[in-house]
């Protein structure tokens, strides 16, 4: 068998297989026919919306850099956000900090480097989950939370954040498993400790042995 | 090769073969049967319990049916089996002992003990006392003269072969020759022959014959092999079928943190197993999802003959999403495949309330609509009165609440006493790097009913249970000491369970599984009948009794070797249960990897450590974080190592629960 070659031949398309990918060569999109397979319809469009924004790109020594103009206003719309949030503002503080999100989203070509990327939205989202946290919207600041735990930010301070606004929401069984990782990270850690306590109380409220 | 072939034709070998293979086949089968039977008897024992019954009450009509039918139906097939065995084993025996070619055959053989009218056991002066008697008696010059030619001769032949016997049992070469050939002349002509009477073969029956070979080899062998060979390419040594196991296998690889991790997810990945398809083609996965859905929520469904058969394969199904689910390392869909599987056990959805709702007799609406305060824990239904609680529940009958309370007190709730690594055949609370830990988990098994009390009422000799000297032990081995898990109050359910935790292990580094769950099947549960009604107990530690208690013990293996680096690793141990709603535990355990000082005694260290348990304050010392370590100035260092810029908006929540805890704490002072 000619296997040690390294390169796997690629699947062949048979009748049996059924599904057929096709390919526009006018618009250079993929499609798809008689697939209900959500996975794969994902990924179609992920290549999709790759190609789309590459298509137009017209720099032949074209390097992945990221936009300087999204950046300015990306960091304007925040920096206003956080200009409210001074003033005492914070409906309109999250309302701004929203938009920057969304705007990083938007407006940001899915080429443009990752880590950047990434840092910009640790720093917004960690932002956003306060302001949230101060206006009660705690579903809106967990869901940020473990948004922030998905991007790799695994700090004591995301899980501090993150008990609190599971005791505020009363699920303690799932604050204190959060607030226990968050102390195998730092054993020390004041406020976390606070917050175990207060689950461990909480607990015990709700086991009626209190 | 011999032209001619001999045939059995006096029978006397084929009987032999027959009898031989009908052995190999029908005894194992009998000894499972009759071990079947006696298990069967003790586990009709366990049902006489008042817990059994309980739990038979409950069962629908039709469920029961089911469990019957299938009970009958796997017992009836090995009954026949061993039935119709042993009547042909007994035909053939007979045969053969009416065969009197099978005798001749036998008194031709050469016996040189029987010969000479001696024993096995017997001394070399007894057999040559009986070879000078008996050459007396037949020797030719000793022979009457009144004999015929015919006497004459077989006598004669006797000497010969009583000669014979003698040096079989004293010559060196013969008795060589005797014990190697059978024969004191050495190796004898060998015939080989078809086991098979010969009309059989060369009578006209000889084309039926051929054409049974025939049959046997073109179409019976091949296909039984073949179906051999596709089960077991077709279903994994789980016993799921191949491409259940890789549907989970490609769920679980493009799984994207965007999914939102549901019970409904969860009914939708087991829905689509390949088993269903195979029994019910009719049925879409929607409609088997629909089944489970409806069972859960404890309605009818159009497709109800379907219903038995689904659920008791889901359970299969489950145990192994979540052993994928673990070998992916993902905590969020492993743990809920575990919530999901309760809601099955107990057709109960999953909600705040699924503690109360899975007890029988509950009047779901009636619960909610009636209470005020927020009740969702079994332990804090219990707090209230006997009359109350069935007022807040909706039951009016009196044996049916007494029955609901019945089955609400024996739900196993596990307190953590004490979780830690243990290396084996260490004393020490630490583990040298590369050496193989397994944590060792210490829970009181108690009911939602006892009064909580704090561990350092249970004597340290309790919790520390081994022996210094035992240390050497397999501790796995140890816990089979404990005995088995009752059966699974789930009268729902088409099958019979036992009740079981699985135990996962998480890394708290990046908060994925590390290793496969194991399984905890043995537990003594004897605690759940100690009488210390919270509502009764006012005074702790006056009616505290240590001696009523007993520490249960789970063993967790650990699958990899401790690391290499000196230094405290966190894991996170989720005991979970798949039965009950309520039994769950979750607490991190230290690994303290650390390169053991040169001199050490065992003994004092387990002095010590015990001595430190006692002082330690319980809730805290599980999980290795102690109140010393707490200071309230760290509560501001927060704003200095937070790397939130601008605003910290929460700092008042933590110094609002930092102070409510020290008030607390200089409360209970």
């Amino acid at each position: 068998m000619g296997q040690s070659t390294g390169a796997t031949p690629p699947v062949p398309i048979t009748a049996k297989n059924k599904t057929m990918i096709q390919y526009d060569s006018n618009n250079k999109q993929l499609s798809i026919d008689n697939d209900s397979n959500t996975d794969r319809l994902t990924n179609l469009n992920q290549i999709n919306k790759l190609t789309t924004a590459l298509v137009p790109e017209t720099n032949p020594n074209f390097q992945p850099q990221p936009n300087n103009e999204t950046t300015n206003m990306v960091k304007n719309m925040f920096q206003s956000g956080m200009q409210q949030a001074q003033n005492k503002n914070i409906p309109d503080a999250l309302r701004k900090v929203d938009l920057a999100v969304d705007m990083r989203n938007k407006a940001r070509k899915p080429w443009e480097p990752f880590s950047f990327q990434l840092q910009e939205l640790h720093m917004m989202l960690r932002n956003r989950t306060d302001l949230e946290l101060v206006s009660q919207r705690n579903l809106d600041a967990w869901q940020d939370l473990e948004m922030l735990l998905n991007c790799g930010m695994v700090v004591p301070e995301v899980f501090i954040r993150l008990t609190d606004c599971l005791l505020k929401l009363n699920l303690v069984e799932l604050a204190r498993p959060y607030c226990e990782r968050g102390l195998s990270l730092d054993p020390k850690n004041g406020p976390l400790l606070a917050l175990f306590q207060a689950c461990e109380k909480k607990m015990l409220e709700i086991e009626g042995d209190l | 090769m011999p032209q001619n072939y001999d045939y059995d034709e006096a029978s006397t070998t084929w009987p032999f073969f027959v009898l031989t293979v009908l052995f190999v086949a029908v005894t194992p089968v009998t000894l499972i049967e009759l071990y079947r039977l006696i298990v069967g008897d003790s586990s009709d024992k366990s049902s006489s319990s008042e817990w059994s019954q309980l739990h038979e009450k409950y069962t629908s009509e039709e469920v029961r049916k089911y469990r019957l039918a299938n009970k009958k139906k796997r017992s009836k097939k090995g009954i026949y089996f061993i039935t119709v065995g042993w009547v042909l084993i007994s035909m053939l025996i007979y045969h053969i002992r009416s065969n009197d070619a099978i005798y001749q055959i036998a008194a031709a053989a050469f016996d040189p003990y029987e010969l000479l009218g001696v024993t096995l056991s017997s001394t070399d002066k007894e057999i040559k006392s009986a070879y000078r008697k008996l050459s007396v008696k037949f020797h030719p010059d000793k022979l009457s003269k009144d004999l015929n030619e015919i006497e004459r001769t077989a006598m004669e032949e006797q000497f010969v072969m009583i000669n014979k016997a003698y040096k079989a049992l004293t010559d060196e070469i013969t008795k060589e020759n005797y014990r190697k050939y059978g024969h004191p002349d050495g190796p004898q002509s060998t015939s080989h022959g078809i086991a098979l009477p010969k009309f059989l073969v060369e009578g006209g029956t000889s084309p039926f014959v051929v054409f049974a070979y025939f049959i046997l080899l073109a179409f019976v062998l091949p296909m039984v092999v073949s179906k051999w060979w596709s089960t077991s390419q077709e279903y994994t040594k789980h016993g799921i079928h191949s491409e259940t196991a890789s549907h989970f296998v490609d769920k679980m690889f493009n799984f994207k943190p965007s999914y939102v991790v549901v019970p409904d997810l969860i009914i939708k990945w087991i829905s689509e197993a390949k088993e269903f398809q195979l029994k019910f083609p009719e049925l879409s996965s929607v409609d088997i999802a629909n089944i489970i859905h409806s069972h859960v929520n404890r309605e009818k469904t159009e497709n109800e003959y379907a219903r038995n058969y689904v659920l008791t394969k889901s359970s299969l199904l489950f145990h192994q999403l979540i052993e994928i689910a673990s070998t992916f390392r993902n905590t969020e869909v492993a743990l809920m495949a575990l919530d999901t599987y309760k809601t099955v056990v107990q057709a109960t959805p999953l909600s705040p309330h699924s503690q109360i709702f899975q007890l029988p007799n509950v009047d779901k609406e009636h619960f909610l609509d009636s209470t005020t305060d927020d009740i969702c824990a079994l332990g804090k239904l219990f707090t209230y009165p006997d009359d109350k609680i069935g007022k807040m529940l909706g039951i009016k009958d009196e044996t049916a609440l007494n029955e609901t309370l019945k089955v609400a007190s024996r739900i196993p709730k596990l307190k953590l006493v004490k979780g830690s690594f243990k290396v084996r055949g260490s004393s020490l609370n630490t583990a040298e790097p590369g050496s193989t830990p397994h944590i060792q988990v210490k829970v009181l098994v108690r009911s939602p009913r006892h009064k909580l009390f704090p561990n350092s009422l249970i004597p340290a000799e309790k919790i520390a249970g081994d022996d210094p000297l035992l240390l050497e032990q397999d501790p796995f081995e140890k816990l089979l000491e404990q005995p088995l898990l009752p059966e699974t109050f789930a009268p729902l359910l088409p099958t019979k369970r036992r009740t079981c935790w699985y135990a996962l292990v998480v890394s708290q580094k990046d908060g994925k599984i590390i290793q496969t769950p194991s399984l905890a099947q043995r537990l003594s549960l004897e605690n759940l009948d100690v009488n210390f009604d919270k509502r009764v107990i006012k005074d702790l530690d006056k009616e505290f009794n240590a001696e009523d208690w007993t520490i249960g013990t789970f063993s967790i293996p650990f699958a990899q070797p401790a690391p290499k680096e000196e230094g405290t690793y966190f894991f996170r141990v989720v005991i979970k249960s798949p039965d009950y709603f309520g039994s769950d535990l979750d607490f991190t355990v230290p690994l303290t990897v650390k390169n053991t000082p040169i001199e050490t005694d065992p003994k004092k260290e387990i002095l010590e450590e015990l001595d430190s348990d006692d002082s330690g304050n319980e809730g805290e010392e599980n999980t290795g974080y102690s109140s010393e370590d707490f200071d309230e100035s760290d509560g501001d260092d927060l704003e200095e190592d937070s790397d939130f810029t601008d605003i910290d908006t929460d700092t008042e929540d933590e110094h609002e629960a930092t102070e409510e805890t020290t008030e607390k704490s200089s409360k209970t002072d």
